[in-house]
């Protein structure tokens, strides 16, 4: 089962700002990303271990390489609020935006330290401040984002964290979806995202050989070991023919309109994208205006580069676009590699995807791409499955030109998809369906899709179970079952109802780490008959938590005096608890004061707040771990301090 | 003797053969290929005999008039507004085709292809395909196979494309005939093909043995992991580049690549990325003037222009470098002017009597300078010398030549058309007595062939002394 | 062009050669700096490493803008910055074998042989004149002591001279090459401000990898004119990177920045007198002026580990103070592939390359801002850093706050000193407050 995702893009409602600098009408662009990793199956069926960003709103998902596109207006403020899920620390810069905390970026070096330079031996970790592993927290912040196409990458390490896949697009507009820059104003974009995967490398990191000593036999660096990259990606997909149900083309404007392609190289060689057909005029460099635009058909773009090109289509068609540094293959298997296609419609508001012909499965995601332009501003989604007789709704949609439709329960070879565009005074603008039937066919069998191997899950953490289920019969119940020995034994989870495709499972205790671990869905008819079954496709790792952590309260919440708050912490599994000790204190630590001891199998505590003088916002908890012998195992503080009022 | 005479002995007679060309033969400044409007050409496999005496498979494009495989294919110079057809039938064991980026072409016959319509392996003529476009544009393009690229770009299924302009509005700089975009920003006196591509020899390998094995089977290679150990200028690495055009002995190589001028000439090197990897191509003697890039002239404006301080009237966006990076799939007109202005001292030196002025600037005084303003230099009419550097000697005395290493390019003197002692054998291939300029890429990686320096990616510009026939 | 050199009278010269009677059939080594008669040379008094007629060095020179300088060219050793890794087991980071130039000037001719034998530095001697100069540089070939079966010459080659001779451009097939034990003087009227570098041209395949690399740059005549940039900004330049007619390139802080890289195989099979792997010649030690990072940080000459000599004396810091402009002078003479160094938080402006400025005189329509600037060997741009951001104006939101940034290899495998991590091509941007 493949994680990677089809290219997903957060849209940020702001106001229109024309000012690069901070404006008074600036907005918040504010993300919650999670940095994990992500097994990546490749064009060729090849499963490649990658570092990917999620967007935490978009749960349940996974993380994707590139992560998700982030969009923005010039002038407003981006806070990127990142979740560190890694092996090692990390961070975010965006090279040509000004880092805002603390006025500049403070480097972090290898001997942990941070700050200017102090001896001669040190060498920077990461360019900024970073978000620790296990689960640490660091906020990014960009003031007054100046228009453009930007890289969004990893600070830190970029030896390795580059390679692993921690990049996104970044556009910043002046008018949102039409006003790339001052002078350049466009109907469509298209963000063409070049990197590349050397899989041994990746390996070497995933599994932790990488840095090994030379002479061991094993990966050093890729400097030592000679990068040799093997995938050659465009927004995380390398081509795939159509008949091996492949490579999507990507909705490129109108006859006639202004067509922005946003390039971005991410990888570590020089790329030469070729459009075939129509010269481009490049416009801006690393988002900055080029002093004058020039006419070529190939873009020479090294690595960390990003060029706007904007060309004015003049027929309708499908135009290639593809690396001429011929990285056209997968593995070693071609075709392949960086080769996409630009489609070009008659007019705005056109359906590229599903257009006919499609096999389509219930329950799966499929990407419904559409020309925009002519002015809509939402799109209203429609779908049949009676050739056009008949319409069912799908959803309401920005000034997006892609939506991701979860296929409905269905058994059509008659389907079609459309498209209605509104302007902003809601006046219809376009509507096109599918030039020809796609078929829907049921799935017949249960899928399942997270954990699916390669994932690091914590004792005590919960995580989303997600499946996909057969739509060809009547479904009784479900039921999910885990297993820490690879199949040997299976542990039982939680039987769940027929409609229930996730579930959040609070990941069980284990005293050493379980890299064997499987996780199973069985699916039964009302008759308990079973009808299907998945496994993950490959082991992932359930590991022990060393020790306590405290979730609640954490930082940040208001308490009153005399109220109940139920006090929340997730138990050490490496070894067994006697009991747990519990204080507060009030004036951020300094002094701490005693609430009593809890049994070593509770994982919560419902404390009375404790009366206070005035609004006390200095207040900590702490939940410390004993061994029934009384020895001191570990501790835990809130992260920041709560406010208790009287 | 230095390395490169030592390594080159081997074809010495040829090169001799070349130099005593060179001062006869009107055929040296020009870009060699086909021209007209229809063309045949069939994808087929041939060999060539690279400089360390190895045989490598290379597949290329052959005009159907010779049926003689090359690389690079051919190169066709064609018309502005002329409607181009060209048929292509392939004998490989896999689909071929062709693309002309810049262009807009329709494709007719054989089978869809990923990019265009490409002509089934193992064919023989029996689906050709027909590629028909207008061009609309002057200047320097490329193309290339647009199918299975990865491998048959690198077995050297490539060549160029060049366009004339319909009109030569050259009434501003009568002294041209020639130009490459129309006017006189892109004038030259003489022209150059400096395409530049390279090879993994193991890969032509393994395409031979999977074609001995299976000849109708497409070669499965792994493409990835190429790892280039020769390179080459027009389909020739050195030394074979200084050959004459059509060498006998070069059967599937017919282009040379050895740009020449006289001081004070215009120069156009019409450089194209035809392989996969970038080249940093670094031209001694002067800077150039990057004049246009993909066929489009550098200007901010039509017609806009500046006066480069080397070569003089440009468009106005051109760029002065040394060293070009010529990237794949793109193509880079330059124009590059020698002159010697500002040696320091007589580049004819100071034995003989030759005089330097120029009727249209006085110089009563022969400091060199225009008696009326001082700050114009005068340049001989007739040798183009730089009048103020005029009966300076040489300011540094030469080491005795027991102490020297000769190269086999140097006339034995330090000026332009003088000659000197040399000791026995050294020298001897400066048959006009100029200054050789090498030409090359940069990677110095790149000036071998198959881990023998010198060869790969290198030629040389000579400036040849006034009187010197170029064409 | 700008045009300063008045026609010079070839008379003197004349006199020089006949009277000072300097020439000899059997010169060995022979540090070529003429003088009108009875001229003399003083010592580099000023340290810049060579002699100028205009620092009072020479006395009656042939020239008023006189310029000598002597350099070796041998073989000596260079240790990478791979010494936590500590591959050889001594403490220090590999050792390699290099061939090299070494700066002599100074040194009487009869002392010059022993003392540049062994004495390669890397990168070379680094040469910095200025426009209307002429520039006498003695090349002596001292031999390579730890290879006695080679014999090779070495030459100079300018790289970007503009109009070169063939006798002084330094390649070998088509001019002379000095052998050992003897010297040759190349003459260069230096006409033209820009960033230039030179490196010998023998066999360059093998001679280049080996590190016969060095940064050369040319100072504009209209260095010491005061310009204010951006005009009413307050802020004055009297040193610039080209004659730009309007202070443009003008900078506080010239730092010229040379990227390279070694082959370790192909350095540690010449030492072991191997055949020498060309067709597989893969870098694995990218630098910037001669050193992985972190030793561009070091400010001290640092000693090689062979025989304690200095051999690597240039370091890649970088440092301004808010307010002020940086010039960087950045070339490649990397000898196997490109090379895309960016700098992380500060805009790159791009005023110049192949020793040209960009655009007319008195025009800035042509620089470019980017964030990223790609080299293959022998390529050179200019950059401008100013600590005031892109509009140059102080007190605005496009300042560079005082801090520490990075400008490195956006190939991310070049951030490693071969098998060890966090090294490479590298190195760090300090900027301070406004004093």
């Amino acid at each position: 089962m493949t994680n990677w995702k089809k290219f997903s893009t957060i849209a940020a409602t702001t106001l229109l700002a024309f000012l690069f600098a901070v404006s008074a009408y600036a907005a918040d662009v504010t993300l919650n990303l999670v940095a994990e990793q992500v097994n990546v199956t490749m064009a060729d069926g090849a499963v490649v271990p990658m570092w990917g960003l999620r967007d935490a709103a978009s749960t349940p998902g996974t993380a994707t390489v590139p992560g998700p596109t982030i969009s923005a207006v010039a002038g407003d403020n981006l806070i990127i609020n990142l979740t560190n899920n890694l092996s090692e620390p990390t961070s975010l810069v965006i090279n040509g935006q000004k880092a805002s905390e603390s006025g500049a970026m403070v480097p972090t070096w290898t001997n942990n330290s941070t700050g200017n330079r102090t001896n001669l031996n040190q060498r920077v970790r990461s360019f900024t401040h970073e978000a620790s592993t296990g689960g640490g927290i660091a906020t990014y912040r960009w003031d007054g984002l100046k228009p453009g196409t930007y890289l969004l990458e990893s600070g830190s390490h970029q030896a390795v964290q580059i390679p692993m896949g921690l990049y996104a697009a970044v556009k910043v507009d002046v008018a949102p979806g039409a006003q790339a820059y001052p002078e350049i104003a466009y109907n469509n974009d298209v963000v063409l995202l070049f990197s590349e995967v050397d899989p041994v490398l990746n390996a070497a990191v995933a599994s932790g050989e990488y840095g090994s000593s030379p002479g061991s036999g094993l990966y050093t660096t890729s400097m030592g070991m000679g990068y040799l990259p093997r995938y050659f990606l465009i927004n995380g997909q390398s081509f795939r023919r159509f008949s091996e149900g492949g490579t999507v083309p990507l909705p490129a404007g109108f006859v006639n309109g202004t067509t922005l392609v946003r390039f971005l190289n991410a990888g570590s060689r020089t790329r030469n994208p070729v459009l075939q057909g129509p010269y481009m005029t490049l416009v801006a460099e690393d988002g900055n205006p080029l002093p004058y635009p020039l006419q070529q058909y190939s873009v020479y773009l090294p690595a960390a580069k990003t060029m706007d090109v904007v060309f004015q289509p003049t027929a309708e068609g499908r135009l290639p676009l593809y690396d001429r540094s011929l990285g056209l293959t997968n593995g070693t298997t071609s075709p392949g590699g960086m080769l996409t296609y630009l489609d070009v419609g008659a007019s705005g508001g056109q359906v590229i995807a599903p257009n006919g012909g499609e096999m389509l499965v219930s329950g799966d995601t499929f990407t419904v791409q559409w020309n925009g332009g002519l002015g809509a501003v939402r799109y209203n989604l429609w779908y049949s499955l009676d050739n056009g007789t008949t319409w069912n709704w799908v959803a309401a949609v920005g000034a997006v030109t892609s939506y991701d439709w979860t296929v409905p329960a269905a058994n059509s070879t008659t389907s079609l998809f459309r498209v209605v565009g509104f302007d902003a005074g809601d006046v219809k603008v376009s509507i096109d369906k599918s030039n020809a039937p796609f078929t829907i066919a049921p799935r017949t069998s249960a899928l399942l899709v997270t954990p699916n191997g390669g994932e690091e899950l914590t004792s005590g953490d919960v995580y989303t179970v997600q499946w996909k289920s057969p739509t060809n019969a009547t479904i009784g119940y479900q039921n999910l079952w885990y297993s820490l020995d690879n199949g040997a034994t299976w542990n039982w989870i939680h039987s769940v109802g027929p409609n229930k495709r996730s579930f959040d499972w609070t990941v069980p205790a284990v005293a050493a780490s379980a890299p064997t671990s499987l996780l199973r869905v069985d699916v039964f008819n009302p008759g308990g008959t079973q009808i299907s079954s998945d496994v993950s496709d490959g082991n992932f790792t359930i590991l022990p938590r060393a020790n306590v952590l405290l979730t609640a309260p954490n930082g940040g919440e208001t308490l009153t005096s005399g109220n109940n708050f139920s006090v929340q912490w997730k138990a050490p599994t490496t070894n067994p608890v006697g009991y747990y000790g519990l204080w507060y204190s009030l004036d951020n630590g300094t002094a701490w004061n005693w609430i009593g001891t809890v049994g070593g199998l509770q994982t919560s505590y419902n404390w009375t707040v404790p009366a206070v003088g005035g609004v006390t916002p200095t207040s900590l908890f702490r939940v410390r771990t004993y061994s029934s012998g009384g020895a001191i195992l570990s501790t835990d503080i809130s992260d920041g301090s709560f406010t208790i009022q009287p | 003797m230095n390395a490169f005479a030592r390594y080159i002995r081997g074809r010495v007679t040829v090169l001799a053969a070349l130099l005593l060309l060179v001062s006869a033969s009107g055929a040296w400044a020009q870009i060699d290929g086909l021209t007209g409007t229809f063309f045949n050409f069939t994808a087929k496999s041939g060999h060539i005999i690279t400089p360390d005496a190895a045989s490598m498979m290379i597949w290329g494009y052959a005009d159907d008039s010779t049926g003689q495989v090359q690389i690079p294919g051919p190169t066709l110079i064609v018309n502005q507004g002329d409607t181009i057809t060209i048929t292509l039938n392939n004998t490989l064991p896999e689909p071929v085709s062709i693309v002309f980026p810049g262009q807009q072409v329709t494709a007719s016959g054989g089978a869809p292809g990923l990019l265009t319509q490409q002509v089934p392996g193992n064919d023989n003529g029996a689906n050709p395909v027909t590629y028909t476009f207008t061009v609309n544009e002057p200047g320097t393009y490329t193309y290339f196979s647009g199918s299975h690229s990865d491998l048959q770009v690198e077995m050297g299924l490539y060549g160029a494309l060049i366009v004339r302009p319909a009109v030569q509005d050259l009434a501003a700089c009568s002294q041209y005939t020639q130009s490459a975009y129309g006017d006189c920003r892109s004038a030259y006196d003489y022209e150059f093909l400096i395409l530049q591509s390279e090879m993994d020899m193991d890969i032509h390998q393994q395409v031979e043995l999977s074609m001995i094995a299976h000849p109708t089977l497409p070669p499965a290679i792994d493409t990835a992991a190429y790892h280039p150990t020769i390179w080459f200028l027009n389909g020739r690495p050195g030394p074979d580049v200084l050959a004459e055009a059509g060498a006998a002995w070069l059967p599937a190589q017919p282009y040379n690549c050895l740009p020449r001028g006289n001081p004070g000439k215009r120069v156009l090197a019409r450089m194209i990325g035809a392989g996969r990897d970038s080249h940093p191509f670094h031209t001694h003697g002067n800077n150039f003037d990057l004049i246009a890039r993909d066929g489009r002239l550098l200007e901010s404006a039509p017609g806009a222009s500046k006066a480069a301080t080397e070569v003089g009237v440009v468009p106005d966006l051109a760029v002065s470098d040394y060293t070009q990076t010529t990237s794949p799939g793109a193509t880079f007109d330059t124009i590059y002017t020698w002159t010697g202005q500002d040696l320091g001292f007589d580049i004819y030196g100071t034995a003989d009597a030759h005089t330097c002025s120029d009727p249209a600037c006085p110089d009563a005084n022969n400091d060199g300078f225009n008696d009326g303003d001082p700050t114009i230099a005068c340049w001989d009419a007739d040798t183009y010398e730089y009048c103020p550097d005029h009966g300076k000697p040489l300011p540094v005395v030469l080491p005795d030549i027991k102490d020297l290493a000769f190269g086999m390019f140097y006339s034995g003197s330090a000026f332009l058309g003088g000659t000197g002692v040399l000791p026995p054998g050294e020298g001897g291939f400066n048959l006009n007595n100029g200054y050789f300029h090498i030409w090359h890429s940069h990677n110095e990686r790149e000036l071998t062939n198959n881990d023998i320096f010198p060869g790969g990616m290198m030629t040389f510009f000579i400036v040849e002394p006034p009187g010197i026939e170029i064409q | 062009m700008i045009r300063l050199i008045k026609p010079f009278r070839i008379l003197p010269l004349l006199v020089l050669l006949i009277l000072s009677g300097a020439y000899s059939a059997e010169a060995k080594v022979y540090f070529q700096c003429p003088t009108l008669p009875g001229g003399s040379l003083n010592a580099d008094s000023n340290g810049d490493g060579m002699l100028r007629a205009d620092d009072g060095e020479i006395n009656l020179p042939v020239s008023e803008h006189e310029v000598c300088m002597h350099l070796s060219s041998g073989d000596g050793f260079v240790n990478m910055a791979d010494k936590v890794l500590d591959p050889d087991g001594d403490g220090n980071g590999h050792l390699q074998y290099t061939f090299g130039f070494s700066n002599l000037t100074g040194v009487p001719d009869s002392l010059a042989m022993e003392t540049g034998m062994v004495a390669a530095n890397f990168p070379a001697p680094t040469i910095r004149v200025r426009e209307g100069d002429e520039f006498y540089l003695t090349l002596t070939n001292v031999g390579m002591m730890l290879r006695p079966d080679l014999f090779d010459p070495h030459t100079v080659h300018f790289h970007g001279f503009p109009n070169a001779s063939a006798i002084f451009d330094g390649v070998p097939d088509d001019s002379i090459a000095i052998n050992m034990g003897s010297s040759f003087t190349y003459y260069y009227k230096i006409m033209d401000a820009g960033t230039y570098m030179y490196h010998c041209h023998v066999e360059a395949a093998e001679h280049m990898q080996m590190g016969m690399l060095g940064n050369l740059y040319v100072d504009p005549a209209q260095d010491g004119t005061d310009y204010e940039y951006p005009v009413g900004s307050g802020r004055h330049f009297t040193q610039f990177a080209y004659d730009d007619g309007d202070g443009s390139t003008g900078y506080n802080h010239l730092y010229p920045l040379q990227i390279s890289s070694f082959d370790p195989n192909f350095h540690d099979m010449h030492i072991s007198v191997q055949p020498l792997p060309f067709a597989f010649m893969t870098d694995q030690y990218p630098m910037i002026n001669g050193r992985g990072y972190p030793d561009t940080m070091n400010p001290a000459e640092l000693a090689n580990s062979f025989d304690g000599k200095t051999s690597q004396k240039v370091n890649s810091i970088i440092t301004a103070a808010q307010g002020e402009r940086i010039l960087l002078r950045v070339s490649s003479l990397v000898t196997t592939n490109f090379n895309t160094l960016t700098v992380q938080g500060i805009p790159m402006l791009v005023v110049g390359n192949g020793a040209r400025k960009l655009g007319p005189l008195n025009d800035t329509s042509q620089y470019y801002l980017t964030n990223s600037i790609s080299l293959g060997g022998g390529e050179a741009m200019d950059i401008i850093l100013d600590t005031n951001g892109p509009d140059g104006i102080a007190g605005n939101a496009d300042d560079i706050a005082p801090g520490t940034y990075f400008l490195y290899a956006t190939n991310a495998d070049h951030l490693a000193n071969n098998n060890e991590d966090y090294g490479g091509m590298m190195t760090e941007i300090q900027i301070s407050a406004a004093p």
